[in-house]
């Protein structure tokens, strides 16, 4: 080793060493909590501050409430906490959000729980979508918040609106609940011996209503890569797909459903040149879909038809076929305090060769084990025996390589699992953005 | 507007005049919510007022209690004004699901000097026997396979993180693996491994809301730069020039580094060494901003070593996404970067395998990202139907 790794390695050792010694000072220090805590407690005259356990998968911008809402203490694990924050978003007919906000209460407000709930627009940037959570987050807290010592402080304010309300309670919609949406990106990157392209077009229209859904869309992508060998060899991958889309939906009851699909796509790396398929199909829900965003347990039963004109010859010599198909998908997701969970599985099999099918089946899981230890797994296999469309004749090994094509296999498998564990201090309110490009 | 019926003696028209998000009414039968106030004498001699908020209809079961303690000092006028206070905090939690929603706030009176952080209820709590400091292990794998090809890829990190106002630490260990396996005809398969790992440390003392001092500290190691353990030690300074406590909204920051690293190659590179000492200097600027309107970013970074002034790189990075009109908006990022500092690749060729599944850095002068897109919707934006059935 050379010095520097050895002043480098005695840096890190002091680091070590120097935060061992804060630690053990810090629990010194509060190794007899009775006396001080309780002349702290005494003076204060009311409980600590509200600790509250943010739940929210990717939605809330923490930094942000962490800064903007200061009136509660963030913890880290819903076991010391007052206060628990469920955040559930789904899309809405407009494409925004739906937000419901679920405050779970704990320990001294066990069994005081609420639901506050509100939508953001599908345009709203991402500092109005943090606001409006922030201001609702808030409403919602105040109450939970009114005997702790911050109390004094805080006040609900209220901004009469110009207009009485009910005068505009009911606007005519000239769109008749349809939503346009029209989406293109491009992307390159480069350096001297390798370049990649890959260009996006979608459309989509929509109509949702509580009695239907209509969704349509198209969409449209082309990707190309280069890589020089040197030696003058250059290689050219393109691969290219675009597709058409439609569903519409039919509620039927609380719990049944009825769908209808239809679309025409083609892929190069499934060497279709045009594919049409049509289906019916029935669904049932053993929740009732107004839960969605917590549970649901669905069972969808589909039959159809596609159609298939290939760009070159497949392995079973056929240029276009016709193939009627049925598949039934048994679909769970769950979102509770503890955690979330979904399994599905699903069946498809060609009705005029039954030993043409594919079964799937995943399952996930990402579970608050106990105190700081949060454990999280995916799993999916399939059984295939219905790869009618490959193309005939062997890949070369670039077309493998850079996965340009669909490949002869009768399984896939995709797994992957992981855990965390934290301990340690549970206080997370404080924000520190300082040399926040090197690590954060 | 939510109706209340209200039960309180001391709750004159005044009072009621400061809780203008609901609607008082005078029968409990017309009423979504009752509120009935109380008070006694405690034994220190202060009076406390008890709110108890009892919901119907469709907040039928929800009820709350909230009390609030009023010395014996107080005037009338004290008092009404904490009962009245009170009065909104419970209140709040029902109105926020009337047509009073949009309107309504909660406000929070911090005393805070120009500059200075704010003071939240943090500042209340007791005593943390961690003295902040937070421990993570977290491990993680996964595998895709099918008959010609499969890959896997498994991870694992430590990390010992202490952020307070005046100082963050982050120490962090972390390693990673990768392989993959192509059936490439019917008697060749080619397999592939990468892997690197890295002991990392950072230390930053807070001077004031604009300045920071502190410095990285790390051994590293990366196959596919070739790099088989570089050891750094990095000073550094910060300047932001908007203070630190607005980063949320706006920061814009100017840092300077002068460093030195240790590298020791895995394969002899393209000027013959199997290792080497550098010492280098990097002078960065970054700009952010998120405002109502989007958010953007853009970052200048100019690297060069103090000993071989050639071996420099500058780069340029970039990003935007911004509602230019009402249902229009834009999105882009992108980098660009002259590269004169590739020391430590690798002598012998690359082969086409290593160059199709880019297993090892390529000598390159430039690299460059771009990405952009817009996305425009119109028609019923204010559509707030949820319809999960089918999927899609």
């Amino acid at each position: 080793m050379t010095t520097l790794h050895l002043a480098v390695a005695r840096g890190l050792v002091t680091l070590l060493l120097a935060f061992v010694a804060t630690v053990a000072h810090a629990q010194v220090a509060a190794a007899p909590p009775s006396a001080p805590a309780a002349a702290q407690g005494a003076a204060q005259a009311g409980p600590p501050p509200l600790r509250i356990f943010l739940d929210c998968q990717y939605e809330c911008d923490t930094e942000y409430l962490r800064r903007a809402v200061t009136f509660v203490d963030y913890v880290r694990d819903r076991g010391v906490a007052d206060l628990h924050v469920l955040v559930t978003t789904q899309s809405t007919g407009a494409g925004g959000s739906a937000w419901i906000v679920k405050f779970i209460g704990l320990q001294r407000f066990l069994g005081l729980d609420r639901t506050l709930t509100f939508t953001t627009s599908p345009t709203a940037t991402s500092d109005e979508r943090r606001r409006e959570f922030g201001r609702i987050f808030k409403l919602g807290l105040v109450a939970y918040a009114a005997d702790t010592p911050v109390a004094p402080k805080l006040d609900v304010t209220y901004r009469s609106p110009q207009q009485k309300p009910g005068a505009s309670a009911i606007v005519r919609d000239p769109w008749h609940r349809w939503v346009f949406r029209t989406n293109a990106s491009a992307s390159m990157s480069g350096e001297a011996s390798t370049e990649y392209g890959s260009y996006r077009l979608n459309l989509s229209g929509s109509r949702v209503t509580p009695d239907w859904k209509v969704n349509l869309s198209a969409g449209t992508s082309y990707n190309e890569n280069t890589f020089d060998l040197g030696d003058g060899e250059v290689i050219k991958s393109i691969t290219e797909s675009s597709n058409v889309n439609a569903l519409v939906v039919k509620s039927l009851t609380g719990k049944w459903s009825w769908g209808n699909a239809g679309s025409i796509s083609n892929s190069s790396f499934a060497n279709t040149a045009r594919a049409v398929s049509g289906s019916t199909g029935i669904e049932y829900d053993f929740f009732p879909y107004v839960e969605s965003n917590r549970r649901s347990l669905t069972l969808t039963y589909r039959v159809g038809l596609s159609n298939y004109k290939y760009r070159e010859p497949t392995v079973y010599d056929k240029l276009e076929e016709t193939i009627p198909n049925h598949s039934i998908t048994m679909s769970l997701g769950l979102r509770q305090p503890w955690g979330s969970v979904g399994a599905s599985s699903s069946f498809n099999q060609h009705l005029n060769h039954t030993d043409r099918f594919r079964s799937s089946t995943n399952g996930n899981a990402d579970v608050r084990v106990f105190k700081g230890f949060s454990l999280y797994a995916y799993a999916g296999y399939s059984k295939i025996k219905d790869q009618v469309a490959l193309r005939k004749g062997a890949a070369t090994p670039e077309e493998i390589l850079l996965r340009l094509e669909q490949q002869a296999t009768n399984y896939s498998f995709n797994y992957s699992f992981g855990f965390s564990y934290s301990f340690g201090s549970i206080f997370t309110s404080i924000v520190n953005p300082r040399f926040g490009g090197v690590f954060d | 507007m939510t109706r209340v019926y209200l039960v309180c003696d001391v709750c004159d028209t005044a009072l009621r005049a400061t809780v203008a998000f609901v609607e008082f009414v005078a029968a409990e039968d017309q009423s979504d919510l009752s509120v009935t106030v109380t008070s006694a004498n405690d034994p220190a001699g202060a009076r406390t007022w008890q709110l108890a908020f009892s919901g119907r209809g469709q907040f039928a079961g929800e009820t709350r209690t909230l009390t609030v303690s009023v010395p014996a000092s107080a005037s009338a006028d004290e008092t009404r004004t904490a009962v009245a206070r009170t009065l909104r905090f419970g209140l709040a939690e029902y109105a926020a699901r009337s047509d009073a929603a949009p309107h309504l706030d909660v406000t929070f009176k911090t005393t805070q000097a120009a500059g200075e952080e704010p003071v939240g209820a943090a500042a209340d709590r007791g005593a943390d026997p961690w003295n902040y400091w937070v421990f993570r292990l977290g491990a993680s794998g996964d595998r895709f396979g099918e008959h010609s090809q499969s890959s896997s890829y498994f991870s694992g990190s430590v990390s010992a993180n202490r952020t307070t106002e005046a100082w963050k630490i982050r120490l962090a260990g972390y390693k990673s693996t990768s392989s993959s396996r192509y059936l490439v005809s019917e008697d060749e398969t080619f397999r592939s491994k990468e892997g690197n790992w890295s002991v990392d440390s950072l230390v930053v003392k807070s001077l004031g809301p604009h300045w920071s001092a502190g410095f990285t500290a790390a051994v590293t190691s990366s196959s596919f730069s070739n790099q088989r353990l570089v050891t750094s030690l990095n000073p550094a300074v910060e300047y932001d020039f908007f203070p630190y406590s607005e980063s949320a909204e706006r920061s814009l920051t100017l840092q300077y580094t002068v460093g030195v690293s240790r590298y020791s190659y895995s394969q002899i590179t393209i000027y013959d060494k199997l290792e080497e000492t550098m010492p280098k200097h990097v002078l960065e600027v970054s700009l952010g901003f998120r405002q109502p309107w989007g958010s953007a970013g853009a970052s200048a970074t100019f690297w060069q070593s103090l000993s071989e002034p050639g071996f420099n790189r500058q780069s340029l990075y970039g990003n935007v996404s911004v509602r230019i009109y009402k249902g229009l908006s834009v999105n882009g990022s992108g980098d660009f970067a002259r590269i004169r500092d590739q020391f430590y690749l690798e002598k012998s060729e690359a082969t086409e395998e290593e160059i199709l599944l880019r297993l090892r850095q390529l000598e390159t002068g430039h690299r460059f990202y771009l990405n952009f897109g817009f996305t425009y919707s119109f028609g019923s934006l204010s559509n707030a139907t949820v319809n999960p059935r089918f999927g899609g």
